[in-house]
């Protein structure tokens, strides 16, 4: 055959490569940011989906741009997560693109009937994100959050994001799509999700801890310095900030605050027993006392008082999560990983909240004196 | 007229074997590792390695004895015309079911990550159009093409598998020796099975320019391919844990999914990997419908392989168009990786110990 009859041939399959029954012209999609999951009457879904407005988020007086809100939230109900979409999108006059979602809210009523029927849809389907950031609603249904118009202008999607990004933060704990999943899995250990709230007052969001789950249920809610423990506890705190009560008055304040766990799972009297080894560091960024020049053995006092500070909040916080039945720090793994027999022979669930657990922790301080 | 095909260069049969079985591994060797091996899914690939040698050397031996006839000619010299065509015909049959089952499951990864409103047909008819375009046109074009894909498809795939340690928690992947020598060995089992397409090798062997390097090349590239999979199985058991890793349809791929890069052009590397997996699918495509088309045809007829290797594309497009059920594919397209091995390693054994006893005279040929 010719090679001119072809290249005949083959030119008609160019026609071919903007796509066909896949066509989607980017002005005919709405991009949803941020999704938001509550539970409805009658055991359905409202399905929230947060849409960013281009022409909005242009500087007013420019070309194309308006004043206004920077998005608009759709909401829907269905039967399951996956029907409440299918309606928005009837609902929605373009075509509803979940690939660049950031962040899934679930509320806290969705959260506490179980996480899994509002979940799988989001860790299934090909099209949705696994990396999209997983919250739950801080005594407020995922509406309300995707409802509210921070002072900032700036999409609140984006804003999850950006706080996530901020690996400074203390108490933040981001858990992704697919890592609620994997926790939500595996036997020896269960999920948790940030807590986020709304300050109405002066317009911003709020973290207000870490929702913790038994199994797929919101077993219970920690609290902002609950959350700095679990951070350590989980050895999530990098560069973190610690203030601590001296015993003869006055506060120290550390910076550059991080630690780690090490969890030696133990088998006494044929049950599990674990020590955790906590090692945290810092350096001096404020005593009130304005003392600057430390002797070491003043330093060793000072870590003492570090060690005094962390040992009751992190054994109070284990406990806690041990009466909410909630593995959120991987005692289970770990006790799979160095005692496989015993993990073999035993129920981890019926087995952990009574589980004995001893906290130890060491203290250093890096830096002592003034820049 | 008989035309002398034109031979291979060692490199070009590396190439073609390598970017073959990565075509054909369908991504789901963590799945199999984990499933048999649990948490150390990772002693599959080296047990694997160790039950792929002994297959390897059989294909060493049987080109070494037939160095101028290929496995159907060998056949039918040693167990008779009838017997020939039987073993010939069910070879064949394990080469086309390993093509109609690779079409359609590879045709539902692309509709489930790129084209969803595409109907399938669409999708395998024009992957099946490029793979038979290359196989019309003769081993040395697949070979080719697969030389030109082979660094930068290994080289992008390696380098997106260690992205993908990201997140990897080494308690995934302990204690070391978790799994028993039987489930070793079953996982390696699992794993051995996707080395089938080498026995393709025996029906154009004679057509090898040295083939004193038959035994380096098949072994580098079965050991570059379960390689590849000892990354992949430790990336995605490290980060997903083994019993996550199950969940999952094709879980290399869903490791690389959830890579997030922030900051940078590319933020969802999910899609370049499935986009260099897809190159090495149409690859292999193309050499299995090339091996297929061999075995009806013969070296000697090109035209004849041509005609061939069209209806064999048009058959395989059919068949993978008419199977209803995208789970049933999957679930027969994990059988055919794990199990065709055992017919095709079979029926070569057979051949070869017949020959032995039957001392037929082999054909010797020059370059060998």
């Amino acid at each position: 055959m010719p090679a001119w009859i072809r290249l005949l041939l083959f030119l008609p399959g160019c026609l071919f490569l903007t796509g066909c029954w896949d066509l989607e012209e980017v002005d005919h999609r709405a991009f949803a940011t941020t999704i938001g999951i509550d539970a409805a009457p009658r055991g359905r879904v409202l399905l929230s989906a947060q849409i960013p407005m281009p022409q909005r988020m242009l500087p007013p007086g420019s070309q194309g741009g308006r004043t206004g809100k920077t998005f608009n939230t759709v909401a829907i109900t269905g039967e399951t997560v996956r029907d409440a979409f299918g309606a928005m999108q009837t609902k929605a006059y373009r075509w509803l693109v979940i690939q660049q979602n950031k962040s899934v809210v679930l509320g806290e009523a969705a959260a506490r009937a179980g996480a899994t029927r509002y979940m799988d849809w989001l860790s299934r389907s090909p099209k949705a994100p696994p990396q999209a950031l997983v919250y739950v609603a801080d005594g407020r249904t995922a509406r309300e959050i995707l409802d509210f118009s921070p002072q900032q202008e700036t999409l609140p999607g984006l804003q999850f994001i950006r706080s996530a990004e901020t690996e400074s933060k203390y108490q933040t704990n981001h858990v992704p799509v697919w890592l609620f999943r994997q926790k939500l899995v595996h036997k020896s250990k269960d999920p948790y999700a940030p807590l986020i709230g709304l300050d109405e007052h002066q317009g911003h969001y709020v973290q207000a801890g870490l929702a913790v789950f038994s199994s797929d249920r919101l077993a219970g809610k920690l609290g902002l310095d609950e959350t700095a423990m679990f951070s350590l506890l989980t050895s999530h705190a990098h560069a973190g900030v610690l203030s601590v009560a001296l015993p003869a008055g006055g506060r120290l304040t550390l910076r550059n605050f991080r630690g780690t766990t090490e969890i030696e799972a133990l088998a006494v009297r044929g049950m599990p027993f674990f020590v955790l080894r906590v090692k945290v560091s810092g350096a001096i960024t404020e005593m009130t006392s304005g003392r600057t020049r430390l002797a070491p053995r003043d330093v060793e006092g000072l870590e003492r008082a570090v060690v005094r500070h962390l040992r009751p909040r992190l054994a109070a916080v284990v406990r806690k999560l041990q009466r909410w039945n909630a593995d959120v720090i991987d005692l289970g793994e770990q006790l799979r990983v160095q005692r496989p027999a015993l993990w073999r022979r035993i129920d981890w669930r019926a087995v952990y909240p009574a589980a004995g657990v001893r906290v130890e922790v060491e203290a250093e301080i890096k830096k002592s004196g003034v820049f | 007229m008989n035309k002398q095909p034109s031979l291979l260069s060692p490199a070009v049969l590396f190439a073609l074997l390598l970017v073959t079985l990565l075509g054909t591994d369908f991504l789901t060797s963590p799945h199999d590792a984990a499933r048999f091996c649990g948490a150390s899914g990772y002693w599959a690939p080296p047990a694997a390695f160790i039950l792929a040698v002994p297959f390897i050397l059989l294909l060493y031996f049987f080109q070494r004895r037939f160095p101028g006839d290929d496995l159907f000619a060998a056949a039918r010299a040693s167990l008779g015309k009838y017997a020939a065509a039987a073993g010939n015909g069910l070879f064949l049959l394990v080469f086309l079911a390993w093509l109609v089952a690779a079409l359609r499951d590879g045709g539902e990864l692309a509709i489930g990550y790129f084209f969803s409103r595409t109907p399938l047909w669409a999708v395998v008819a024009f992957v099946m159009l490029g793979a038979a375009y290359a196989a019309v046109n003769g081993l040395s074009a697949i070979g080719r093409l697969a030389s030109f894909v082979l660094l930068p498809t290994v080289a992008l795939r390696l380098g997106i598998k260690l992205l993908a340690f990201d997140g990897l928690e080494t308690s995934h992947l302990l204690p070391l020796f978790s799994a028993r020598p039987l489930d070793c060995l079953r996982g390696g089992l699992a794993l051995a099975g996707s080395l089938g397409p080498l026995a393709g090798v025996l029906l154009f062997h004679p057509s090898l320019a040295d083939r004193e390097r038959f035994l380096p090349v098949t072994l580098s590239a079965a050991g570059g391919a379960l390689f590849i999979a000892l990354v992949g199985i430790v990336g995605t058991i490290g980060v997903f844990g083994a019993e996550f890793t199950q969940d999952f349809t094709w879980p290399n791929l869903a490791s690389v999914q959830r890579v997030n890069l922030p900051y940078l052009a590319i933020e969802q590397v999910g899609l370049l990997f499935l986009i260099v997996w897809l190159t090495m699918w149409l690859v292999a495509l193309a050499f299995i419908v090339q091996i297929a088309a061999l075995g009806i045809a013969g070296r000697f007829r090109p035209a004849l392989n041509r005609t061939a290797a069209a209806v064999i594309a048009v058959v395989a497009l059919i068949g993978a168009i008419l199977i209803p059920d995208a789970g049933l594919i999957h679930l027969a397209l994990a059988t055919v990786r794990r199990w065709a091995i055992v017919p095709l390693a079979g029926y070569i054994l057979l051949v070869y110990f017949v020959s032995l006893v039957r001392r037929p005279v082999p054909k010797r040929i020059g370059g060998g």
